[in-house]
């Protein structure tokens, strides 16, 4: 009976392990490790034959080197390219063309080319696969790039080995500077496709060789498609509208003397009196906090009347920048693209819900609202002395 | 055929073993009772032993009276000097000074209660006699008498008290058992000067007869465990119990679990805290190893060090313990499922750069790992049976040399040699050698399933392991506990090791009749 059933036990048991074997085992050096993909129109796209292509950085780990060892000769990476009408047969296509299949867990950057993002509804079906395939990561960050995407990933950067990488790091430096926005990744984007809400995309582009990651490209809620952009300094604006400011510089300039003030915070406090949807009273109150980094001329700024001066100018400029966005916001694209709405929808529900279809489209009240924006400047900090030079006899 | 049936046709073949001795006896021609003649007697007691070599038997006249009589005992097994000065010196010297009786039984009785001044007993059967032989003792034949008196005079050459090798502490006693049973309990006496401390001896093998000793502290101990490990100690019925391992399988509740369900040390001080906690302890001549049970998981990573140094150095080596515990399950394991099922969860540094080093590499992860552990496991074996000088060259050897050469050969890549070491570095941290020897087990079973079904694998046969752990006794008290059943207040003193005065109960697990714990806390002060 016990023998019976002992060996009964251990059939199963060897079944279970013999006929499964090592399903699905792939080695790590079997896999081409994909570090970032860039989706542009293939050369013979077409309205009825919507051609893409997806261009994979795959890298090489033998050629990444060890820290003992370093590099030997080989190349870190290979950009594979292949075409096809949706992103899984390019996939599929792609396979034959290199001998690791593509291994998607490790995939950091996403860059998609401002012509396919223009394209209406093309940027959320290509992201589909992205957001739903099971080897994907939502914290693929998403760029939209001015050019060819492909192009971006053939840069030669300096001291990374990978393109990839050396983006992603860029990205990451937002906290030094107000001109680019947050890095979003496809976990946002996915947030921002469920609602039909417009949304900002931070935008990069590639001159002489030279990487620009500044300004955001500006999508449609309904489409999905890219409407417009910002440059750095309506970056700038926005960011300070939503106190979504880490730290960058604003230049300025006080009694014709070039200054530089370092942010250090932003917060922004936002009231909407909503009792008039038609003609809403939208005041932005942005508090600043930071130091005055570089200052030209030799004014002491032990003189308290000095420094009030200054914050004052300061606080203009950034009124400036703030109304200069506000406007193209309002005028050109009618897209509310500082997230009025979330405000709306957490204080003001019910009239939230009676006009949300009329914020963006139809009636359009973001337009038509009056934004009235004022800053409070702070100055922490003056540095290690008063002054650098020495005062002249004026 | 059941488990039962087995013992019970075991049973049944001791009973035929001993009539087959009894049969002997009687083809050998000796009689089993003792005679009133002295030369016959003899002649008996040599006859039964078939005349060994070491056996000394010396005649001789009581001084100053006609009456022969003579001692017998075993060369080696007896201390001369008691022979001499307990023995001959007063049955020659005393008896001169004293007024001796004529009658032979008033003689004998004045030998036995006035002259010998060694501990005595009488024996009345060669079944007695024989026992007492064989186990040191003198015996004293008077011609004409059908009694002998068993005269103690036990003695033989034994090791002096040294440092257990096997379990070293820094700032502990550095006495150990030895393989003397006396010596073992009179160090677990100095330990515990306690009236209640009870000692109760047993007879083991058929054949060995060897003593052992099982010790608790009455009045702490649960009566039910005593009960119970009297009642297994019956049980066993073989010839011979050359190590505490002998008693430990005979005794253990399952033979087919990996875990070791009692605790063996080679330490008084450990045997003496877990008694004074309400555990029992079985001593065995002949060996320095001594079983303390019941046995729970949180024991097998415990080292007497831990209590020694202050709580918090003793909760962040139990902490680390339990960390080295696991590496030294998982680590390979781990390593195998993440590196051929899921690269995703690397970090992307690291997946790179592993996957660096395995490039060339010929062999899948899990072959690499299962060569590299074996390979470890035939360095450990080596290691341990050769000379403490010779081991070490094998370390060096096997370590170094084969590791370097292996990686630069490109059969394994560097990363699971790293893992390998680790692992083995990890499982010599484990204070008890038949723990981290079970652990090893546990490596080999989660490695397979590990190269079977990646990271789900090892989270099944983790459920396994825990199936079997909660089930697993230890003389009736749970392997798990108090993690399950859960004891929080036994936690104190788990994973986390609080102040000593705070452990200021025994634990509840053990169910102890006196369960505050000589320990106050200074609240009586």
């Amino acid at each position: 009976m016990v023998k019976q059933k002992l060996i009964q036990i251990t059939t199963y048991f060897l079944m279970v392990i013999l006929l499964t074997g090592c399903w699905d085992q792939i080695s790590i050096e079997e896999h081409g490790f994909v570090v970032g993909s860039a989706i542009d129109k293939a050369n013979d796209y077409s309205d009825e034959n919507m051609n893409l292509s997806l261009t994979n950085q795959i890298v090489s780990p033998a050629g990444l080197g060890t820290p003992a060892g370093g590099g030997n000769n080989k190349s870190p990476f290979v950009n594979v390219t292949a075409t096809g009408t949706s992103i899984f047969t390019i996939n599929r296509n792609m396979v034959q063309e290199i001998s690791r299949a593509p291994f998607y867990e490790h995939v950091r950057l996403l860059i998609v080319s401002e012509e396919v993002a223009r394209e209406p509804e093309i940027f959320a079906s290509i992201l589909d696969i992205f957001i739903r395939d099971q080897e994907m990561r939502r914290g693929i960050k998403i760029m939209i790039a001015k050019n060819k995407a492909k192009e971006l990933l053939e840069i030669k950067p300096e001291p990374e080995q990978l393109p990839v990488r050396y983006l992603d790091m860029i990205s990451d430096n937002n906290y030094k500077s107000i001109d680019m926005i947050d890095p979003v990744t496809l976990g946002n984007v996915h947030d921002f496709l469920l609602n039909n809400k417009s949304y900002v995309l931070p935008k990069i582009s590639l001159s002489e060789n030279e990487v620009d990651y500044k300004g955001a490209a500006v999508f449609h809620g309904l489409n999905d498609n890219m409407v417009a952009e910002l440059t750095a300094q309506e970056t700038k604006g926005m960011n300070l509208v939503k106190g979504d400011v880490n730290g960058g510089v604003i230049k300025f300039k006080v009694e014709d003397h070039v200054m530089t003030f370092e942010l250090e915070g932003a917060k922004s406090k936002i009231k909407i009196d909503p009792k008039d949807p038609k003609n809403m009273d939208i005041s932005v109150n942005v508090e600043v906090e930071g130091r005055l980094a570089e200052m030209y001329g030799s004014k002491t700024l032990l003189d308290p009347s000095y420094l009030s001066k200054i914050e004052e100018k300061v606080a203009k400029k950034i009124e400036k920048l703030a109304n200069q966005t506000i406007d193209k916001a309002q005028k050109e694209m009618k897209l509310d693209i500082f997230d009025f709405d979330k405000i709306l929808k957490q204080k003001h529900y019910s009239i939230w819900k009676r006009i949300k279809k009329d914020w963006e489209d139809g009636e359009n009240y973001f337009a038509n609202s009056r934004i009235d924006v004022s800053a409070d400047v702070q100055i922490r900090e003056t540095g290690a002395t008063n002054r650098a030079k020495g005062k002249r006899h004026e | 055929m059941s488990v039962v049936a087995r013992r019970v046709k075991r049973k049944q073949n001791v009973i035929q073993n001993s009539n087959k001795q009894e049969e002997n006896k009687q083809k050998e021609n000796f009689s089993i009772t003792i005679y009133k003649e002295l030369d016959k007697n003899i002649t008996n007691l040599k006859k039964m032993l078939g005349e060994p070599i070491d056996l000394v038997v010396r005649p001789f006249t009581v001084r100053g009276t006609e009456h022969k009589c003579a001692i017998a005992y075993i060369d080696g097994l007896v201390n001369d000097d008691l022979i001499h000065s307990h023995i001959m010196k007063n049955v020659q010297l005393e008896t001169e000074r004293k007024q001796l009786p004529d009658e032979k039984v008033k003689l004998f009785e004045v030998i036995n209660n006035e002259i010998i001044s060694a501990s005595t007993e009488k024996g009345y059967t060669l079944d007695d006699l024989s026992n007492a032989l064989l186990n040191g003792d003198t015996i004293f034949y008077l011609d004409g008498i059908d009694k002998v008196l068993l005269i103690d005079t036990r003695g033989w050459e034994s090791r002096a008290i040294e440092e257990p090798d096997s379990e070293t502490v820094i700032r502990g006693p550095r006495e150990g058992f030895v393989e003397n049973i006396q010596t073992n309990l009179v160090l677990l006496r100095r330990h515990i000067r306690d009236p209640n401390l009870r000692l109760k001896k047993h007879y083991i093998g058929r054949r060995s007869k060897k003593t052992i000793a099982v010790t608790y502290v009455d009045g702490i101990i649960n009566p039910d465990i005593v009960k119970e490990v009297d009642r297994r100690l019956r049980a066993i019925d073989m010839d011979d119990a050359p190590g505490v391992g002998y008693i430990e399988q005979w005794i253990e509740d399952s033979f087919l679990s990996p875990f070791p369900q009692l605790i063996n040390t080679e330490r008084p001080d450990k045997v003496s805290a877990a008694l004074l906690q309400g555990k029992l302890a079985i001593f065995l001549d002949g060996t320095p190893l001594v079983l303390v049970l019941p046995a729970t998981f949180g024991n097998a990573l415990q080292s007497p060090e831990d209590y020694y140094e202050r709580w918090t150095i003793g909760t962040l080596i139990r902490g680390l313990r339990y960390l080295a515990a696991f590496i030294s399950v998982f680590l390979p394991a781990l390593y195998v499922a993440l590196v051929s099922y899921h690269p995703g969860m690397i970090p992307q540094k690291l997946a790179f750069s592993i996957a660096a080093t395995r490039e060339g590499v010929p062999f899948p992860p899990f072959i690499e790992a299962l060569l590299m552990t074996i390979t470890m496991e035939l360095l450990r074996e080596a290691g341990a049976r050769l000379p403490t000088t010779i081991g070490q060259t094998i370390g060096i050897v096997g370590g170094l040399v084969i590791g370097e050469a292996a990686v630069q050969a490109g059969i394994v890549s560097p990363i699971m040699v790293i893992v390998v070491a680790l692992n083995a570095i990890a499982s010599f941290a484990i204070p008890s050698y038949s723990v981290a020897i079970s652990f090893r087990i546990l490596l080999f079973g989660f490695l397979i399933a590990s190269a079977v079904f990646g990271l789900f694998g090892i989270i099944l046969a983790y459920i396994m392991i825990n199936i079997h752990l909660v089930n697993l006794k230890s003389i009736g008290v749970p392997y798990s506990t108090p993690f399950a059943p859960t004891f929080l207040r036994d936690w104190n003193d788990l994973i986390f090791r609080s102040p000593i005065p705070l452990i200021s109960r025994r634990p509840k697990y053990l169910q102890a009749e006196d369960e505050k714990s000589g320990n106050t806390g200074g609240k009586n002060l």
